[in-house]
């Protein structure tokens, strides 16, 4: 090999490295979106309240909605949004007793990264779990809500940039969501913003998906 | 470094890069065919018909078995197998699925493997139900649980359905559990291919194990 086609194979290697560097980085940042998400829904089992809010971003656009009961922007809303005490009044406790149960298991994500690797779209399923009570009589609850979020790296960091969930289904195990479909959340705070996208069981509502079909592109 | 040494280290170096590529792009492979059999269940869950259809290849092979339900092959039948109005007669011929009808059915513990050439694939999953049909005229709500062991094909770079492969373990309505009734029983796609017999849909309690497409990853056997 001359020296002059060493110098163009090294190029052309340069040049394959950077594109492998691009690819495997957003492997990676799909596993810690994914990360970050199952995290989220780990912290919710006992609702560590620190925990999850550490989990949002501090931008100025960052927000949470929870079906229609309240639109939350701006880091110090949000964190209010979780404070245990205000959010199950029920308990009259600042932590959750150990009666309460919500697991909400994230599954099925379909993450997305932008072009330009800041900000991400991510769907799921939540697979929930819970006993708490509605509204005043504990119940055990069987549900399924929709998760259709985005997500921003800052400082090489993912985190949440806006968190929306639409529950599908909330039902008492021993009814069903034939009989029960959705005994209301808990949470009612601040008004829903216009327009929200909360439609449970037996709605039909198809929540819309960030992605465009995977094979037809359409 | 002589000319020589540096010309030799050159060609280790591309074949680095070249191995590290492949095991890029299986990597992106893996993460698109979970890509694709997620978008999957989220479509099932108002049986949006065109969208589902549209993840199968348009390849002679391409195959649906659910159950006993028969083997439906080429895409034709693929895509009237899905027909909303055909499969669920319950509905009264209805084109779209109502309010009322709920198919959450959700891939989860998704294992997939890549054949060595990159052009194919399998995988198993379980596929996690909570749903609302109508069953003897009567609106029933049923979790359940399956399995689906699937091929994937990769056409233009672009991974689609192959093979599909569903046996429901169990489908129970929720009020009585899985040991009252562990299945329901199937809908049947009217003039749909003669069904099974097919070893592999053995709901509970038989005690099938449905074969696996993968070895032992620790034993290799």
């Amino acid at each position: 090999m001359k020296a002059q086609e060493i110098e163009t194979k090294f190029k052309q290697m340069a040049a394959e490295i950077e594109e492998l560097k691009s690819r495997m980085q957003k492997t990676e940042d799909i596993e810690a979106i994914k990360k970050l998400h199952r995290a989220y829904g780990y912290y919710l089992e006992h609702w560590q309240e620190d925990e999850i809010v550490e989990l949002f971003s501090h931008n100025p656009e960052v927000s949470v909605e929870i079906n229609g009961t309240g639109f939350y922007k701006g880091w110090d809303a949000i964190k209010k949004s979780y404070r245990f005490a205000d959010h199950y009044t029920a308990y009259g406790a600042q932590k959750p007793p150990p009666d309460y149960l919500h697991i909400l298991m994230p599954i099925a994500g379909i993450i997305d990264v932008e072009p330009d690797g800041k900000t991400a779209k991510g769907r799921w399923y939540g697979f929930f779990l819970g006993a708490m009570p509605r509204p005043v009589e504990k119940r055990a609850l069987i549900g399924v809500t929709i998760w259709e979020n985005v997500y921003v790296k800052e400082d090489g960091i993912w985190k949440f940039l806006k968190l929306f969930a639409s529950d599908i289904l909330c039902s008492p195990i021993d009814e069903g969501w034939i009989k029960t479909p959705y005994i209301a959340n808990t949470r009612i705070t601040e008004k829903p913003k216009e327009g929200v996208n909360f439609a449970p069981y037996p709605s039909g509502y198809i929540f819309p998906y960030h992605y465009k079909n995977p094979v037809s592109g359409k | 470094m002589k000319s020589e040494g540096m010309a030799a280290q050159v060609q280790a170096l591309a074949e680095t890069v070249r191995k590290l590529e492949a095991r890029v792009q299986k990597t992106e492979d893996i993460e698109a065919i979970k890509k694709l059999q997620r978008a999957y269940g989220y479509y099932l869950e108002h049986w949006q018909e065109e969208e589902l259809v549209a993840l199968f290849a348009h390849n002679p092979e391409v195959s649906l078995e659910i159950n006993d339900g028969g083997l439906y092959k080429g895409f034709e039948a693929v895509k009237n197998s899905f027909n909303f109005a055909e499969h669920y007669t319950a509905y009264g011929g209805v084109k779209k699925a109502p309010g009322e009808f709920l198919h959450i059915l959700i891939p989860l513990n998704g294992i997939v493997d890549l054949a060595p050439d990159g052009k194919t694939a399998k995988g198993r999953w379980y596929g996690f139900g909570l749903v609302a049909q109508r069953r003897q005229g009567q609106l029933r709500a049923i979790i359940s649980c399956g399995i689906w062991e699937n091929e994937y094909i990769k056409e233009d770079g672009i991974w689609k359905i192959f093979k599909l492969f569903w046996a429901t373990t169990i489908a129970s309505p929720i009020e009585e559990g899985w040991v009252k009734t562990p299945y329901l029983g199937n809908v049947h796609h009217e003039g749909s291919p003669p069904p099974g017999p097919n070893p592999d849909f053995a709901p509970y309690p038989s005690g099938h194990i449905f074969p696996y497409h993968y070895k032992n990853p620790v034993s290799g056997k």
